[in-house]
């Protein structure tokens, strides 16, 4: 028996005793039901005891697995067939994820307002999120299903990085479609729901802390013997501010407040991106260039100078996939301690293209496009962040699962319900590996200013490259180039008076 | 022990229920004066605005340019945001242009935001479309005599769980002509939260 383990559930089986009084108590009631049953009747009862195992066979199924057969078609550039697939895979049902993917598939295939109508069912589901938590910030913290049986039975609410993603992608999408005005809507979205974001984690952690003053410390993975701790606990991650904030988003507002001429709101946007990406050429040039470039066109305001102002984005593979991992922890029954299996999320480590991209236009302009948003980290931060929750339910559902089967046991002298519950149990001890995957895993960004007219730009990823062809006629312009395995995917939006 | 069991699972049935209905309840919404002094968290916020757009429209009210009943024309310019929080101040300069605009003692010409505007209706009304007698001439803007300008820093410091924020917006009033700085007012804001 591992002793760091022991600590491990010391400290979170504090916190839990309260819900393994609470479920014990159901428990003898379906034991005693059971019992209470015969013949034809008992069978009926472990129909009844199996139901929940069965209804919650999303713990058997692989998310990871049913989104790789989709992710592996845009990978060689077969979005249409990648799209029509990932609406085949209706065992998930039109849920929050599905709309996330989807809606992403659809931007790479270049169908811009469909992607939006799909994100815009996602974008509704976060605010009910949002209304929910402003309301009630506990009950994010609540959810007995998943005590019961899996983390998988939770409702997805999607990660708190994500809720930020999608409404920047949205912004994207609405560069894509020429609607900058709409685009500065869903930046501002972003800015409002990093606030609320900021707030409840501070009232967790608040709480959490509050609760760990008067009990115990919080439980800490790093103390979990076999867990790949490295992984989600490095200097990287841990340089991050959070796991939600990111330097493109602030800088892609940045962009779009500057080309829609609010200069004070450009300004933020910049110096935003410098506080959680500090020391990167490229974004403080944002800031330090913003006055002269508005002097700039002030000046030429009644002739164009015949220019356009291009940002350049160039987004890297794919969010990183969540795994199970199985841990034996020490579980305390009426005949001593039980080593039960608890599953853990992990994120292996990914092999990633090289941090940087190069891009050169042929105006002559070579330049290196650093990345300034790392998904990919950002993801492993917010397991890094989730795991205390993480640990205490997983405790708590192995706790309850082996009352539950002592119970059965006890009070069934045939056995078979205890075995029923003691198989149900190990099958459905899967950790959520779910996470929006299609998300790229790192995104870079150059800035050039091009004449009007018809440019080939050269965009290099690896040992990828690639060369696009792009007509500028605005002021401004933004151009997304999307490289997933060996298939690159290109986006430009016509600028604001363009 | 039958009857037992029927109690306890219409008991388990009435807890699901209540805690449903319970989840089901409606939010209300209200309309709430938009005076009135807003605390929700400590970002910058309308009364915040509201205290600033007061405090230096009085201020340039009294003075020696504005109150002077001269009547200036005046254009108002960019107020720089140093802050790293997304605050519009163009709100903040629309306030107090509107509050100036109210006492009826300053005059403002087309700033450079509304000049593509400008130029565009100009340039539409030479169009055959329009009747050339009463379409406005190019040549004819009038230009201002002062510029208002200025910026908005903050400081943020936070210890302890405890976080304090202090804001100084500063505005100037400058003649063009001349060059000369004619008014400059500052307010200064600091908020806590704990």
């Amino acid at each position: 028996m591992e002793i760091a383990s022991e600590v491990v559930l010391a400290k979170t089986s504090v916190g839990c005793l309260p819900v393994l009084r609470l479920l014990e108590l159901p428990a003898r009631w379906a034991a005693d039901a059971f019992a209470f049953c015969r013949g034809p009747l008992r069978m009926l009862a472990v129909g009844v005891l199996v139901l929940p195992i069965v209804a919650g066979c999303a713990s058997f199924r692989s998310y990871q697995t049913e989104i790789g057969r989709t992710l592996d078609l845009v990978a060689v550039g077969r979005i249409d067939s990648a799209i029509k697939a990932h609406r085949g895979q209706t065992h998930y049902g039109e849920d929050l994820l599905y709309y996330l993917e989807q809606g992403e598939l659809l931007r790479l295939g270049g169908r811009y307002a469909e992607s939006q109508t799909a994100w815009f069912e996602a974008d509704r589901r976060f605010r009910k999120w949002e209304e929910q938590a402003r309301v009630d910030p506990e009950m994010l913290a609540r959810d007995v299903g998943s005590l019961l049986v899996s983390d998988r039975l939770r409702a997805y609410t999607g990660h708190d990085f994500e809720k930020v993603m999608l409404t920047t992608r949205m912004a994207l999408n609405h560069l894509s479609l020429g609607e900058w005005d709409q685009a500065r809507v869903a930046i501002k979205r972003s800015h409002e729901r990093e606030a609320l974001i900021a707030r409840l984690r501070a009232e967790q952690v608040r709480r959490a802390e509050e609760s760990a003053g008067e009990k115990d410390e919080a439980p800490d993975f790093r103390e979990l013997n076999g867990y790949p701790v490295r992984t989600i606990d490095n200097p990287e991650v841990n340089a991050l501010r959070n796991s939600y904030q990111n330097a493109f988003s602030h800088y892609l507002a940045g962009f779009v407040y500057e080309a829609l001429g609010e200069i004070s709101l450009a300004a933020a946007g910049y110096r935003q991106a410098i506080e959680l990406q500090p020391g990167l050429a490229l974004l403080e040039e944002g800031l330090a260039g913003l006055d002269m470039r508005h002097f700039r066109r002030s000046r030429s305001v009644t002739e164009a100078d015949g220019t356009t102002d291009l940002l350049l984005v160039i987004e890297t593979g794919l969010a990183p996939a969540r795994a199970s991992v199985n841990i034996n922890l020490p579980v305390p029954t009426d005949q001593g301690l039980l080593l039960a299996p608890v599953s853990f999320p992990v994120i292996r480590e990914q092999r990633l293209v090289s941090g940087s991209s190069a891009v050169s236009t042929d105006e002559g302009m070579p330049t290196e496009a650093s990345t300034v948003t790392s998904v990919d980290l950002m993801s492993r931060r917010a397991l890094q962040d989730e795991m205390p929750w993480i640990m205490v339910r997983a405790v708590a559902r192995a706790t309850a699962k082996a009352s539950i089967q002592r119970v059965a046991f006890k009070k069934d002298d045939s056995n078979i319900a205890g075995t029923v519950v003691l198989i149900g149990s190990v099958l459905t001890e899967r950790a959520d590996e779910r996470g929006w995957r299609s998300l790229p895993a790192r995104i870079g960004l150059a800035r050039f200013r091009l004449a009007h007219g018809t440019h080939d730009v050269d965009v290099a990823v690896g040992s990828q490259k690639h060369r696009f062809s792009v007509s500028l006629d605005g002021p401004f312009a933004v151009m997304s180039v999307r490289q997933v395995g060996t298939a690159a995917y290109m986006s430009l939006s016509p600028g604001p008076g363009a | 022990m039958r009857i037992r069991f029927v109690v306890r699972t219409w008991l388990v049935a009435v807890v699901v229920v209540a805690l449903g209905v319970a989840g089901g309840c409606a939010k209300q919404v209200r309309y709430g004066d938009p005076k009135s002094v807003e605390t929700v968290n400590i970002d910058f916020g309308s009364t915040d605005l509201q205290v600033i757009a007061e405090a230096m429209t009085r201020s340039l009210l009294q003075s020696p340019v504005v109150g002077g009943g001269s009547r200036p024309i005046v254009t108002v310019q960019d107020v720089k945001n140093k802050t790293s929080e997304y605050i519009d101040t163009r709100a903040i300069t629309d306030s107090i242009r509107a509050e100036l605009l109210k006492s009826g003692q300053v005059r403002f010409a087309v700033d450079e935001v509304g000049m593509d505007e400008q130029i565009d209706e100009l340039e539409r009304q030479q169009s055959e479309y329009y009747d050339q007698e009463q379409s406005a001439e190019i040549g004819n803007m009038v230009a201002a005599q002062y510029r208002l300008q200025g910026s908005i820093i903050s400081i943020v410091k936070e210890a302890d769980g405890v976080k304090d924020v202090y804001y100084k917006f500063n505005l100037q009033l400058w003649n063009v002509r001349n060059g000369l700085l004619e008014w400059s007012d500052e307010k200064d804001i600091r908020k806590t939260e704990s």
